[in-house]
């Protein structure tokens, strides 16, 4: 069930109004239900996985919490190797076989190795790792294992977060489960508002967006090199409009039943250093990694050369955690490459005290450079090979001649139209906080005229075909 | 409690006053304009649904709207001719709009241009969108309410509930085409391409792949045939000139469906001689010279048939090409 569909509307509803007539007790069955539900929509064998790891890490925790020493530690091997496991077979057999078949006939070897013919369960790599994180932080002594076996399998079945995230920590949400949450009308009507902005960023921006990127990246070779740049800007802005959509529908879902539930975008784009901007983007999956793997790793308390390849180690994981392709991996190293040159920057600016890059003129120039070096990496995220993503940079960089590619005149204007809203709105919360705002404006009548001229908008200009969010397919 | 209750229900009759009636406003004004538009491609619907009265029709995607001049059709025949053919439609569309414009009145004679992928999977699924899209409009007609209702009954729902939905997406062109921004010039439904966008000889890109077909727009296709036949109304399937063969499989389908219904098909699509790059404006569109070439060409092949030249008196075309199908 898609989050922009009158299917989910209907659900969302139902649900909600249910919720808050049952009693206290029965909410988590409620929830439960619903969320195998709303799973089940997709592909409904796949429930089946999801209770597998769910029962293995249920056990998993409180076996942790009652054991001692070298048994604690196998207990936690023992779940990771489940979770990561279920991840390695379902997402990333293919994968391996391929590249294994490739290595084999390079060698001259005749045989290849089989592929599975299995469709990756959506949103695997998401609950996956909220899963891990579960076990993680009782291992830690930081979170005690739940035994009520409802309340755990809701952790990672929560309808709102399943299938793209915030990748949630037991700590923010396990203890929700458990408090009443009365019908309280400043929730209801936040989560709504938040909603309706999630709605409007997926249908309106990200959706229409992908109108032209797909006319221009499904026909890259014809594609001259000016179209190609502003595919790829559009690109980097539709799939934060289009991530950052679901995750705002995500909080304001739960918002309404009052949980709340972690941030995941604080309007990346305008951060003015690559470090900046993963501080803001996908926040769940970027505090997953320092928390889990980079810290563990030794983090930054190591030699810089060391801190270099755990950086590098983390960035790559993070690609292929994406997705099982080049491309992700690719993605992923390029954002280490730039971590680890930003880093050197700073060590070489610490040389020079004063000199100091402030004032509008300057901190524009950083936005858009980290802008440019994000949407850059973008191009192998988006190109479905690696092959592809060069062919495209090559043109762009020697400059392929031909006119730029409109495609649809409205269809442009409309995407245009809706950059310019993004942008307006999120230019003024990060510098005029409290300021401009119309959504959340004092007086009652101009936040009415902005929900219902954005529900207008959504419904003259949005493409309202139900297209899928492109973090399902992580 | 009971205050907080009596605000929200009070903030949110506010909230829905505003939004109806902001709705209502914008989708009337929408509607008024929309139907009173006198060319470009929304006309085209207009026209099939609200005014066709001619006894020649053509039905099809926009290889129908800019291959066949139907003021010569009509020149030519003596006989008030009228292209119905619309972009980016499929089967879909035209049995819609068929089936609704039957019930006020019937031509004589239907032309329904038909793709060579008229039948994948693809053609299906963006088909269905197209059509809900371009007919939404008209959801109050019964034939056209049934129809999308088959498809996607939300749609139905979504367009009672707010009248801006049905124009999703077309406001700008809608506008565009009522302040004179934009302006297609129509002769009896037929669009012209000027020039060519394609600089080398035609080249026909063979598939050997077989695409897999949409068994419900097979479905459609022999009810377009026998909602004619069922109306005596004589039907001429055509696949007009291409460059591309990208679903060979399709072109079968189609052979034996219309032979099975004996009804004519005319195959344009393999012939040599329209493989003229210049009669073409890109890959799977004639040009207006192109479009000259092959209307004549109809004309010529309709005047030699004897059930056609019995319902009109026919005079054969000096200039055609001569193609023998």
């Amino acid at each position: 069930m898609l989050f922009n569909s009158l299917h989910f509307l209907i659900f969302f509803i139902i649900i909600t109004t249910t919720y808050f007539l049952s009693p206290h007790g029965h909410r988590w069955k409620i929830l439960l239900l619903s969320s195998c539900y709303f799973y089940m929509t997709f592909v409904p064998l796949y429930i089946l996985i999801l209770g597998f790891t769910i029962v293995i890490d249920y056990f998993a925790g409180i076996l942790i919490e009652r054991s001692t020493g070298k048994r604690r530690k196998n207990y936690l091997i023992l779940s990771i190797a489940a979770n990561v496991g279920v991840l390695a077979v379902f997402k990333y057999y293919n994968f391996i076989a391929d590249n294994l078949s490739f290595l084999l006939g390079s060698a001259g070897f005749q045989e290849s190795v089989p592929y599975l013919s299995i469709l990756l369960p959506i949103g695997l790599s998401f609950h996956t790792f909220q899963a891990m994180s579960y076990t993680i932080e009782v291992y830690r002594g930081n979170q005690k294992a739940e035994r009520h076996f409802g309340i755990y399998s809701l952790y990672v079945m929560f309808y709102p977060q399943l299938v793209a995230g915030p990748i949630e920590r037991p700590q923010n949400v396990l203890h929700q489960f458990r408090e009443k949450h009365s019908f309280n009308y400043d929730n209801v009507v936040a989560g709504l508002r938040l909603m309706l902005w999630g709605f409007f960023k997926k249908v309106f921006i990200a959706d229409r967006l992908a109108v032209y990127v797909d006319s221009v990246y499904n026909n890259s070779d014809k594609h001259s090199a000016v179209s190609l740049i502003v595919a790829s800007v559009f690109f980097a802005i539709q799939i934060y409009c289009d991530f950052s959509g679901y995750s705002d529908i995500a909080l304001g879902t739960a918002r309404v039943m009052g949980y709340k539930l972690m941030l995941n975008f604080r309007r990346p784009y305008l951060a003015r250093s690559i470090k900046d901007f993963w501080s803001r983007w996908h926040i769940s999956l970027s505090t997953w990694f320092k928390d889990y793997l980079y810290i563990p790793l030794g983090g930054n308390r190591v030699a810089f050369n060391r801190m270099y390849l755990n950086i590098f180690i983390v960035f790559m994981i993070s690609g292929l955690w994406h997705g099982a392709n080049w491309t992700f991996i690719v993605w992923g190293a390029l954002h280490g490459v730039y971590q680890i040159a930003g880093i050197n920057f700073d060590r070489l600016m610490q040389r020079f005290p004063n000199l100091k890059f402030t004032g509008f003129l300057p901190s524009a120039f950083q936005t858009l450079l980290t802008f440019a070096f994000v949407a850059f990496a973008w191009v192998f995220f988006r190109a479905s090979s690696v092959n592809e993503a060069f062919t495209i940079v090559h043109s762009i960089f020697t400059w392929k001649a031909g006119d730029l590619f409109i495609g649809s005149t409205s269809n442009m204007l409309y995407a245009l139209l809706g950059i310019s809203a993004l942008f307006v709105t999120e230019i003024a919360e990060e510098f005029y906080p409290g300021s401009f705002t119309l959504l959340n404006n004092r007086y009652k009548l101009v936040r009415h005229l902005t929900y219902a001229g954005l529900i207008i908008l959504i419904l003259l200009f949005g493409v309202l075909s139900s297209s899928q969010f492109i973090y399902f397919q992580f | 409690m009971k205050k907080t209750f009596l605000n929200a229900g009070k903030s949110t009759l506010l909230f829905l006053l505003i939004l109806f009636s902001a709705d209502r406003a914008i989708g009337y004004y929408l509607e008024k304009i929309y139907f009173k538009l006198q060319n470009g491609e929304f006309y085209q619907t207009i026209h099939a649904l609200t005014k066709a009265k001619e006894d020649i029709l053509i039905f099809g995607s926009s290889r129908a709207m800019h291959h066949y001049k139907s003021h010569i059709i009509e020149e030519h025949f003596q006989v008030p001719t009228y292209n119905l053919g619309r972009s980016g439609k499929n089967i879909l569309y035209s049995y819609a709009v068929f089936s609704q414009l039957l019930s006020t009145y019937k031509p004589k004679v239907v032309i329904l241009d038909v793709q060579p992928s008229e039948f994948s999977w693809k053609a299906g699924r963006e088909g269905e969108d197209a059509m809900i899209d371009a007919l939404l409009p008209f959801k109050d007609f019964p034939e056209i309410n049934k129809n999308i209702s088959k498809i996607r009954k939300s749609e139905i729902l979504l367009s009672n509930l707010f009248k801006t939905y049905p124009y999703n997406t077309d406001v700008a062109e809608i506008l565009g085409y009522h302040y004179g921004f934009i302006n297609d010039e129509s002769n009896n439904g037929y669009i012209a391409l000027k020039g060519n966008k394609i600089s080398k000889k035609v080249k026909r890109i063979e598939k050997s792949e077989q695409v897999s077909n949409d068994p419900e727009l097979i479905r459609v296709f022999r009810g377009f045939i026998s909602l004619a036949k069922a109306n005596k109304v004589e039907l001429y399937v055509v696949i007009s000139p291409t460059t591309r063969r990208l679903n060979a499989g399709s072109i079968h389908l189609i052979k034996k469906i219309t032979q099975e219904a004996k009804i004519p098909l005319f195959n344009y699509s393999e012939l040599p001689e329209f493989n003229d790059y210049t009669l073409f404006y890109d890959g799977t569109h004639l040009n207006d010279q192109g479009a000259t070439e092959f209307t004549n060409e109809i004309v010529n092949k309709l005047s030699h048939l004897k059930l056609f030249s019995e319902k009109f008196s026919a005079k054969p075309i000096s200039d055609s090409l001569g193609v023998k199908l």
